[in-house]
């Protein structure tokens, strides 16, 4: 669990380890190896303990099977020896002594084998003459007659003795069995073993060296094979086995054969080979812990070495990444060949479009690059560099891949490089064209605006906050009268007649005081003078700019004279055209005009009529003939009132500015229309705002617009025969800024294509129509400073309205 | 019929108008009434009025075609005599249509209005007349059984009582006695009679 998050910290810490933060890395791994070495070292002791306790349980296994096995050998051996004895009924001496050493040659261990005869006084006894204890002894080897007797008494007819000592210190003991002849017990078979080398030949050398083993026979320690050097010393050996080392390993087995108890004990000693083992864990430890060191170290060399690295690789990324960044590029070259450039940053591309290869590899020079016109310049300017040995600067053109031209600014200077002892030329060279353009389009905005003041029409005077004419273009020159000289630095109130040129310097004043501004921003007509004294109108606008210093207004002046007198002639115009529209309007108006006039025509003519029976019939009536008379003089003066109203209506003369109540106005072009209203059914409805103010205008005009909306109006509610119904409203409202008259009409409405051709002159939606009604409306209503327009209504009708303005 | 003096009865919007005509017809002692509009001329309108209509056809609200349609449907009688401020053909044309009696254009010659607007007095009194008898032969139809209706309608036709009888599958004395009935009832005396009482009274039911 832990394993994975270690190395996956130390993965990480490797990818982004930096300076210090990762130094713990090395140590950890170092301390992580250094475990796994003692843990590997201390599984390994551990193993080889293992092993050896098993080597060591399976040997005293092995010995004690091997010890059951022999012995039951023997027995069966002896029982054979004595059944042949019984088959026989006993053999001659000599016989049964050569069997006997067939015996003892076959199976070494013995130290005799004897037969005794059931007193046991007549022994023959063979000894083995290969033993040890043999060699040295006596032919009388064999214990004596009262031990035997004691052994034999009470055992079975198959038994072995304790532990026997032998002469020459030997320990033995002895296997005997009963001897049968003819049914009868005729003594024994004594077999006597030397302990010694019974057991070695038993155990077969397999304790040799590797493992200490001691017998015990019936608690008597027979054996003791605890070292090479005590071999045949029990008393040095049981001290060495009380080594702790060995008695941890030891094994004990007990085994019971033929009645008597063997105990066997098995102990690793101190050989070479487990001591070889050892040594190599030891040296398994100590060089992995050294490895751990090593390791350590070296990973720390490498992270540390990796950390400087990637610092230098960042630093010089930072350092590209700077140089991809200018606008430009760097560079140098030896002073040998100037233009083998041997480095160029990246730079390069942007710049011209060549890589850094073309440069690097000479595969292009710089000096190719630099246009021909500014070569020479360059190169100068570079051998004065090189003459002087200071810094150069030096502003060009150079042709780009694409033949595209650039503008270069280059500074560099000559050193010597620290390296090669060579003189080298550093430069850096950053593309303005940009700049350069903008400096180009500085210049000829600048000539452009100085070229437009002074062809300017209108005079451009820039004065000081003092007043002081401080520029003035030709047209000034012109509109004035002065010379350029007599005007700059005087103050500008010259140019104005009275009021203004006196109180011009208050108005500066003022302004630059409170921020208040009466022509700044604005334009205005106001007047002004000329060097012969005339005054003239003009147009001013005024506007302020902040330069570096100080603050300083430009005025604008337009000559209105030429304007004025073509306004005139315009407004003249419109006037004619005025009164043919409205000749034109009487004309078409004249059926309404004679109903008019038949009324009190007719009426006249009933009074006459009436006055002429009174009298005829005879009966003088004076008081009704009065009253007929006075009738007759009212109509008369009503049809002459009618004619009145005609007559100026169609009256030819120029315009005035009167002040006009709008609401005045619609009642009388209600009763001018009154007649034709009622030829075209339709029925006029008044709407009137009784708080609008008077406005200033020609009031016969704005009457001759009225009555025009309001005819067409009744006119397209009879052309679609008053589908809509026959209302057509008068409507004046007033807000802050002017009266609005509307004539709301339930007509057709304004179709799209009647809509564009609407203010055109001579273009008329009418059969019989002039077309130039609205288009002089329009410019009538213009004339007055408003706007005539119109929305249509809903499904139906139409809002014609013209608003104007009051008074400034 | 209650009232049964013939008025003139003067509808313009002019109040000049109105008082001149007013005044001239006091000289001759006409009876009249002025009206401002057509409207307050129909306020009082209630079928019993007799004479004759002046009225100024171009006149706001409701004009003088309108009027005339208004009287036509409710059967009014009386004559109209239209004024017009200017000669309007296609407007003359409809109110003459329309059973205008004349229509005058302003200024009028006195005598000329005069002498129409007696005209007008008499053809209302000869219409008014007939008017009344044919109210008078209707009722008496009216007063038929229809058995005698249809006794009435046959012997009117020229059939013989005998080509009833057989027809109508009755005697011959029981058309005679209903025959002798209808004779009674309409208070006629000879079949001439009855067949005239007929046709007038057909006329005035399909004008």
């Amino acid at each position: 669990m832990n394993t994975p998050y270690c190395f996956e910290g130390i993965l990480t810490a490797l990818r982004n380890n930096r300076n210090e933060e990762g130094s713990w890395i090395p140590w950890l791994v170092g301390a992580l190896v250094a475990c796994a070495v003692f843990l590997g070292w201390s599984t390994l002791k551990q193993q080889e303990q293992v092993d050896l306790q098993r080597s060591t349980s399976i040997l005293l296994e092995r010995l004690q099977t091997a010890l059951a096995r022999d012995l039951d050998q023997r027995v069966s051996s002896l029982q054979r020896l004595a059944e042949r004895w019984s088959h026989h009924g006993g053999t001659a001496r000599s016989a049964w002594e050569s069997d006997v050493a067939n015996y003892l040659a076959d199976q070494p261990g013995y130290h005799s084998i004897a037969r005794l005869d059931a007193t046991l006084s007549d022994r023959w006894v063979v000894i083995d003459h290969d033993s040890g204890s043999a060699r040295s002894s006596s032919t009388d080897s064999l214990p004596d007659v009262a031990w035997l007797e004691r052994l034999l008494s009470d055992a079975p007819a198959t038994g072995l003795s304790s532990a026997v000592a032998l002469p020459d210190d030997q320990w033995g003991f002895v296997l005997y069995h009963a001897i049968f002849k003819n049914e009868q017990p005729d003594g024994y078979i004594v077999a006597s073993f030397e302990l010694d080398a019974w057991l070695d030949f038993v155990l077969n050398g397999a304790t040799e060296e590797l493992f200490a083993v001691q017998v015990w026979l019936d608690d008597t320690l027979v054996l003791d094979r605890s070292a090479v050097s005590a071999r045949h010393s029990s008393t040095a050996s049981l001290t060495q086995t009380g080594n702790a080392s060995t008695l941890d390993q030891s094994r004990q087995g007990n085994l019971a054969l033929y009645g008597q108890q063997w105990r066997i004990a098995v102990s690793l000693t101190e050989t070479r080979l487990a001591a070889n083992q050892s040594r190599m864990a030891e040296a398994l430890l100590w060089s992995g812990l050294l490895v751990s060191g090593l390791l350590v170290w070296a990973l720390r060399a490498t992270l540390r070495s990796r950390a400087e690295n990637r610092e230098l690789q960042l630093h010089s990324l930072q350092l590209e990444a700077q140089w991809r960044n200018l606008p430009g590029m760097a560079y140098h070259s030896q002073l040998t060949s100037p233009s083998l450039l041997e480095f160029v940053s990246e730079g390069c591309h942007k710049l011209t479009g060549y890589t850094r290869q073309d440069f690097q590899t000479g595969s292009i020079t710089w000096d190719s690059l630099v246009n021909a016109e500014d070569r020479e310049m360059r190169q100068a300017c570079l051998d004065s560099a090189i003459a002087s040995g200071e810094a150069y600067q030096v502003v060009y053109r150079i042709v780009c891949h694409d033949n595209g031209e650039k503008w270069v600014w280059e500074r560099g200077n000559i050193c010597d490089s620290e390296r090669d002892q060579v003189c080298l030329i550093e430069g850096m060279v950053l593309d303005i064209t940009e700049q350069k353009h903008t400096e180009i389009a500085l210049t000829e905005s600048t000539a452009y605006a100085q070229t437009l003041v002074d062809t300017a029409a209108e005079a451009i005077i820039t004065i000081a906050t003092n007043g002081d004419i401080e520029s003035a273009n030709r047209s000034t020159e012109r509109m004035f009268g002065y010379e350029r000289r007599e005007l700059l630095g005087r103050n500008v109130r010259m140019l104005m007649p009275e009021p203004f040129m006196s109180e011009h310097d208050a108005y500066l004043a003022r302004y630059l005081k409170t921020g208040e501004a009466r022509i700044i921003g604005t334009g205005r007509e106001v007047s002004g003078l000329r060097k012969d004294g005339s005054v003239f109108p003009i147009q001013l606008s005024v506007s302020e700019f902040q330069t570096k210093e100080e603050l300083k207004f430009v005025g604008l002046i337009r000559d209105l004279t030429q304007q004025q007198r073509a306004e005139q002639e315009a407004s003249l115009h419109r006037e004619r055209l005025a009164h043919v529209a409205r000749v034109n309007m009487l004309g078409e108006m004249a059926t309404g005009i004679a109903h008019e006039i038949n009324q009190p025509l007719s009426a006249i003519s009933m009074y006459a009529q009436s006055g002429l029976r009174f009298l005829d019939a005879g009966v003088p009536r004076p008081e009704r003939l009065r009253d007929a008379l006075e009738k007759l003089s009212a109509q008369a003066h009503r049809a002459g009132a009618v004619i009145e109203r005609m007559q100026q209506f169609a009256r030819q003369r120029e315009s005035t500015c009167e002040t006009v109540d709008c609401n005045q106005l619609v009642r009388e072009i209600a009763s001018l229309a009154e007649s034709e209203a009622l030829i075209r059914d339709a029925q006029i409805e008044l709407d009137i705002d009784r708080h609008i103010g008077t406005v200033q205008a020609d009031p016969i005009q704005l009457q001759q617009v009225a009555l025009n909306l309001l005819r067409n109006g009744m006119e397209s509610m009879a052309s679609i025969d008053h589908r809509y119904g026959n209302r057509i409203v008068l409507r004046t409202r007033g807000n802050a800024e002017g009266v609005t008259l509307s004539v709301i009409d339930q007509g057709s409405g304004v179709s799209a294509e009647a809509a564009e051709q609407l203010y055109k002159p001579f273009a008329s939606t009418k059969d019989m129509g002039m077309g130039i009604g609205l288009s002089i409306c329009k410019s009538i209503i213009h004339s007055h400073g408003g706007e005539l327009d119109f929305v249509n209504g809903e499904g139906h009708g139409a809002t014609f309205f013209f608003t104007l303005p009051y008074p400034s | 019929m209650s009232q049964s003096i013939q008025q003139v009865y003067i509808v313009d919007d002019d109040e000049a108008i109105r008082d001149s005509m007013s005044m001239l017809l006091e000289t001759i002692d006409l009876p009249h009434q002025c009206f401002s509009s057509a409207t307050e001329f129909l306020e009082i309108y209630d079928g019993t009025q007799r004479g004759c209509l002046v009225v100024d056809i171009r006149m706001p609200v409701m004009n003088g075609l309108e009027l005339q349609k208004n009287l036509n449907e409710q059967e009014c009688l009386l004559p109209i005599i239209f004024m017009t401020g200017h000669g309007d053909i296609p407007m003359a044309v409809e109110a003459m249509r329309a059973g205008a009696l004349d229509f005058m254009r302003k200024p009028v010659r006195e005598q000329d209005l005069l002498d129409r607007i007696q005209q007008a007095l008499q053809h209302e009194s000869g219409e008014f007349d007939m008017h009344e008898k044919m109210a008078g032969i209707r009722s008496r139809i009216a007063t038929l059984t229809p058995k005698e209706h249809e006794i009435f309608d046959r012997v009117a036709q020229g059939q013989a009582n005998k080509v009833i009888a057989a027809e109508l599958g009755v005697s011959e004395r029981t058309v005679e006695v209903h025959r002798a009935q209808v004779m009674k009832k309409l208070d006629v005396r000879t079949l001439a009679d009855l067949v005239r009482l007929k046709l007038t009274g057909e006329a005035q039911l399909s004008p």
